[in-house]
């Protein structure tokens, strides 16, 4: 037993940032009950608080200790901390910030539950924080679920709008249905391996001593289950509707943060089946396919949607699809894995920052902005930089240069070139340029559109500070890991 | 010499633009003494890299990494400055030159409404042109090159409510990205053949003998410097592509010293001294540039003596000049052309300055019919262009004669006599127009409307003392570099401190020379006796006779004398017309077929392809039914697909 203790205090301290969180979620519930009515305000900024000390205790605390000895094993090879997680780490962190940032006004006008709402919102974010480091089957499941559960409740959570209820029992139905094939999918591989560490199952799969078809179905339904959470086609049907019912500050949590946890978490998956030299067989495939799908899905899909966030779930879905074909290129060519993972990161980046100012604009503009994109007509000249924050993140989703969009695009085709899937870049750029209307019409509509009637205009809404201080220094990061591309490597 | 402050350099006019873009508003005049402060600690930084490399104390190169930009495939493009001799004269005469430019504009541009928008976009100019010169691959000088233009776009159409000057700027803008296209070109061609972007990498790959197309390919090479030369003639005005820079003078004035005359159209001396080993290896190449910039300066040189407008007398003289530059870089004489480019910021910067000052005063008149007699009420700016119009003229001992003469006997030892006589008739006609100028604008009588000459005066000291540094340069910028002839090439300090940067191109050409180069002292004191005497006797002493003395009626009867010659000078040799029938005429031909071919191909295929996405998308909303059963029968169908693909496939 003594000689365990070192190790479990070496892994506490590592996941410092999932455990700063606990204590801030559960915190906050506490405070919401011991504060009296009148200054319940003060949970936001209790919130904020925790959020930036997980963010200390991931840079300054555990990164310095721990990006020499990159990748971190904690209890027992069951969370997992390499360069790939860390940014997702990050880049999750930074998208609760802004979620939290532009919630107060939003959740003032709904009369959504403080101490609930921000509670949950942290242990979404604790949750997708420890998603990203899962190394272990179980875990995977658990984190998974853990996070499912508080997105549920997140999504439903404004009990006054039927919507909001709708979405939430839908999201609750179908991902308790996705994570039934998850389940099934660990249980084939566990089946088929004898082990549900990813590191014992990658000796297995090296040794050749698995049982190939029992572990291609596991794969494939485990392929399922994060499937759904990425809204991968032909998995996504649930987003659309999710989307729009949700609050939108959770909607943005749900296309963001889930993502990128998700996304790492199945990198992580197909690196070890990578390690398999038969999963090269069918996987990519599979996988193929469905990147394939989510990308002509989610470009076609949203043409016509006259709602914006509707718009931005099929844009999300199309964008899931993007950021998997490095990992398709990957399954086939295990040399380029280093390449695939720096496409995946830096789009993870790019993703965020830009579908953040998507979401945040229409969450700041309120009621009024969270339907139809008619009504953005003319917005340019009641609130010029609501506006502009919006064009911008349009043009960076587009993926014109000189945005984020368009780098990280160029990396994750790169990657697919490199690896001889030309054809896989091809469609995808193509998808990609069918995606060019929906935005555009955005911009078009804001810019160049009046208002048809005198109700169908969008009331000119007053900037608060810490809105304005969130979408500005979004909108900063469009630009500057243009420049910096390298920089977000945080020296690793 | 920390790194930090080689950073700071381009930093401090970056902090300039960012100050004056984002709160002009609030800094007003402020903001224009704020950039005038940061210009000056750039060129005070500029200043002690110089004069510590010059002297000693200071030892080059000097490389500066900064940061990763982005993968490229097998490459990583970093960003990176790279500070050898070369780089410290730019950076010393560009920064100075534009602290000079910066404190001018204070008096200049004072009460203009965009006042500080106009120094925002001179600190992105100045940002630009640093990271030009500073940059240590091709894709960093690619971008502070796009910069200058960029700013220098901008700052033409400057005045958008002026006839012509949005044209202007359009027109700088679509001329020079017919340079940048050649300038693409040959990066793309290194890349492919030497499989790097960064510039010593690539000129210590092709010296090493490693790189197999420039062993074995003239072809090969003497393209892919003719393309680098192509972006050269588009930035630095040269033939076909100089067309551009008269027009530029719509622009503000401190905008044409700085820019069009000083610092951004000498970025191609720079980029052709900067890859000199590369061109050293195409001697067709090189025959080329020596011809182009012969006869740029010829043209442009004898459009220059029949212009009224000021300012065009000195934009087609900066043409010339430029010629100047590319011809000794043609003959091998690369230290020459950038000691040439050095001198020319002086003296071409006091006199677009003067100019300036002049206009300032005459309440925007710019013909030189109607100026006449202002020494008299404006004596320092007179006597400064003056100065100017010594050091242009080529006189001895000043400015423009120690960096013009070399050139010229470089070209002669070099053997090419025709090219010589062509450069020597230029030097007449480099005289006399700048004597004209100086003679029409400064001395007689004042021709000026009377209600515009009660107004004239003096301009105030912000741009009075630029005025009289940069005249002192323009006298005195010449001690760096006494001609060789003198002293055995003891005080020719330029040419040792520039030699280790030139060296390698030099070693090819005299490798590869065909004759020795001519070394007579007696011919070459023999030449620049010629060349003086005809600077004086043809350049001077006619400009005086028909700008001073004869003036108007002489000059008239000249001008009828000469007939079809003055004409051709007087409308630019029909360079314009020339291109607008024959280049944008053939475009519009295009853009005709093209508008048709888009209505009725392009169109019909983009609507079907529309309609379609039109459809498929109506098709998933269909199926896209509020129903939670539809939804998780979308799941199992995808369950089945993945698990069945999988199976199939093994």
């Amino acid at each position: 037993m003594n000689d365990l203790y070192p190790q479990i205090s070496a892994s506490l301290f590592q996941t410092l940032p999932i455990l700063v969180l606990i204590v801030a979620g559960i915190g906050v519930l506490v405070a919401d009950v011991l504060l009296p009515r009148a200054s319940r305000w003060l949970l936001s900024w209790l919130s904020l608080l925790g959020v930036a000390l997980a963010f200390i205790a991931l840079d300054f605390v555990v990164g310095p200790a721990g990006r020499e000895a990159l990748p971190l094993h904690s209890y027992f090879g069951v969370l997992r901390s390499n360069y790939l997680v860390f940014l997702a780490q990050n880049v999750i962190l930074a998208a609760g910030a802004f979620v939290i940032l532009i919630s107060p006004r939003y959740v003032g006008e709904r009369r959504i539950p403080l101490g609930e709402y921000y509670g949950l919102l942290l242990l979404a974010v604790m949750a997708m924080l420890a998603l990203a480091a899962s190394t272990e089957l179980l875990t995977v499941f658990l984190n998974l679920e853990l996070l499912s559960i508080t997105l549920y409740v997140l999504t439903g959570i404004e009990n006054r709008n039927l919507r909001s209820g709708e979405a939430a029992f839908k999201y609750f139905l179908l991902g308790s249905f996705a994570a039934a094939f998850l389940l099934l999918g660990i249980a084939f591989v566990f089946g088929a391996t004898g082990e549900t560490r990813y590191d014992a199952i990658r000796q297995v799969l090296v040794d050749g001593t698995a049982q190939p078809r029992l572990l291609a179905i596991g794969f494939c339904l485990m392929l399922v289950g994060f499937g759904f959470k990425l809204s991968l086609a032909p998995f996504h049907m649930y987003a659309p509707d999710v989307y729009e019912g949700a609050p939108t500050t959770t909607a943005s949590l749900i296309a963001t943060g889930t993502k990128v946890a998700g996304f790492a978490a199945l990198f992580h998956l197909i690196e070890l089946a990578a390690a398999w030299s038969d999963a090269a067989g069918g996987l990519w495939l599979a996988l193929y396919a469905v990147a394939l799908a989510s990308m002509i899905v989610g470009n076609v899909g949203a043409v016509v949607q006259p709602n914006i966030k509707r718009m931005l779930a099929y844009s999300s879905i199309a964008h899931s699809g993007y950021t998997i074909v490095p990992m398709v290129v990957m399954l086939q060519r295990p040399d380029l894995i280093a390449d695939a993972r720096d496409a995946v990161a830096y789009y993870m980046l790019a993703y965020t920052v830009m579908t953040l100012l998507a979401f945040g604009v229409p969450a700041v503009l309120g009621p009024a902005g969270e339907s139809r994109i008619a009504q953005y007509a003319g917005l340019h000249r009641r609130s010029p930089m609501l506006a502009f924050v919006m064009a911008l993140a349009m043009v960076s989703l587009m993926g014109i240069p000189p945005t984020i969009g368009f780098f990280g695009k160029f990396q994750l085709f790169a990657v697919a070139v490199q690896g001889d899937h030309i054809w896989l870049a091809v469609l995808g750029v193509l998808a990609s340029v069918a995606s060019v209307y929906y935005y555009l019409r955005v911009i078009v509509t804001m810019y160049m559109e009046e208002p048809a009637t005198a109700g169908e205009e969008l009331e000119s809404r007053r900037l608060d500070g810490v809105n304005a201080f969130a979408l500005t220094a979004c909108s900063v990061c469009v630009f500057l890991f243009v420049v910096f591309q390298s920089l977000y490597l945080f020296g690793v | 010499m920390s790194s930090i402050w080689i950073i700071l350099i381009p930093l401090l006019p970056l902090l300039a633009f960012v100050a004056n873009g984002l709160f002009g508003r609030a800094l007003q005049r402020t903001g224009g003494w704020l950039a005038v402060g940061c210009m000056g600690g750039s060129a005070l930084i500029g200043a002690v890299i110089f004069f510590g490399g010059l002297f000693g104390g200071i030892t080059f190169p000097i490389q500066v990494d900064l940061w990763q930009w982005m993968p490229l495939g097998d490459v990583t493009i970093r960003i990176g400055f790279y500070v050898d001799q070369l780089t410290a004269l730019m950076l010393f005469f560009v920064t100075f030159v534009s602290t000079l430019v910066f404190l001018y504009s204070m008096g200049y541009m004072a009460g203009d409404p965009g006042f500080n928008r106009f120094f925002a976009y001179l600190g992105l100019f100045d940002f630009s042109m640093l990271v030009l010169v500073l940059g240590d691959s091709l894709p960093v000088l690619f971008v502070g090159w796009e910069g200058v233009g960029l700013c220098s776009y901008l700052l033409i159409g400057y005045y958008l409510a002026m006839p012509g000057a949005p044209d202007a700027g359009k027109k700088a803008f679509i001329v020079n990205r017919i340079g940048d296209f050649g300038f693409l070109v040959a990066m793309f061609m290194l890349f492919a053949s030497v499989g790097t972007l960064n510039i010593q990498e690539i000129l210590a790959a092709v010296a090493s003998g490693a790189v197999p197309e420039f062993q074995y390919s003239a072809a090969f090479v003497t393209f892919l410097t003719l393309m680098l030369f192509l972006g050269c003639t588009g930035k630095s005005a040269q033939i076909p592509l100089f067309v551009w820079l008269p027009d530029a003078m719509a622009g503000p004035t401190p905008v044409s010293a700085l820019i069009h005359a000083a610092t951004m159209v000498t970025a191609g001396v720079y980029l052709v001294v900067r890859l000199s080993a590369l061109f050293a290896l195409a001697p067709a190449t090189m025959l080329t540039i020596a011809i182009v910039a012969a006869a740029t300066a010829f043209v442009a040189g004898s459009i220059a003596l029949t212009q009224k407008d000021i300012k065009k007398v000195l934009a087609y003289s900066t043409v010339s000049q430029l010629g100047y530059m590319f011809l000794a870089c043609g003959v091998g004489a690369f230290t020459a052309g950038i000691f040439h480019v050095f001198t020319h910021a002086f003296f071409k910067g006091c006199l677009f300055l003067g100019a300036g000052s002049v206009i300032h005063a005459c309440h925007h008149i710019q013909d030189m019919d109607q100026m006449g007699g202002l020494r008299r009420k404006m004596p320092a700016t007179a006597r400064t262009f003056l100065f100017g119009s010594l050091g242009l003229a080529g006189i001895v001992p000043f400015a423009g004669f120690m960096s013009k003469d070399e050139i010229l006997w470089r070209v002669f030892s070099d053997g090419k006599f025709i090219l010589y006589a062509i450069a020597l008739v230029t030097a007449a006609f480099t005289a006399y127009y700048a004597f004209r100028a100086y003679f029409l604008t400064f001395e007689g009588q004042s021709r000026l409307p009377h209600d515009v000459e009660h107004h004239v005066h003096e301009s105030p000291w912000t741009m009075t003392l630029p005025l009289w540094i940069l005249g002192i340069g323009a006298l005195a910028a010449g001690v760096f570099n006494i001609l060789p002839a003198f002293g055995h090439g003891h005080y020719s300090a330029i040419n040792h401190f520039l030699a280790p940067v030139v060296a390698p191109a030099e070693a090819i050409l005299a490798a590869h020379a065909s004759h020795e180069p001519i070394h007579s002292f007696a011919l070459e004191i023999l030449l620049m006796i010629v060349s003086t005497v005809v600077a004086l006797v043809c350049g001077v002493g006619l400009a005086w006779l028909f700008a001073y003395k004869l003036w108007p009626a002489g000059a008239s009867r000249m001008a009828r004398r000469l007939g079809p010659l003055y004409r051709i000078s007087y409308h630019r040799w029909w360079w314009d017309e020339f291109y607008n029938v024959f280049v944008a005429g053939g475009l519009k031909l295009l853009a005709l077929i093209s508008t048709l071919f888009d209505r009725f191909v392009i169109d019909g295929v983009l609507h079907t392809v529309a309609g379609a996405a039109r459809s498929g998308s109506r098709l998933i909303r269909f199926f896209q039914n509020g129903q939670v059963q539809a939804y998780a029968l979308a799941i199992l169908v995808g369950v089945n697909l993945v698990v069945w693909l999988v199976l199939w496939y093994q």
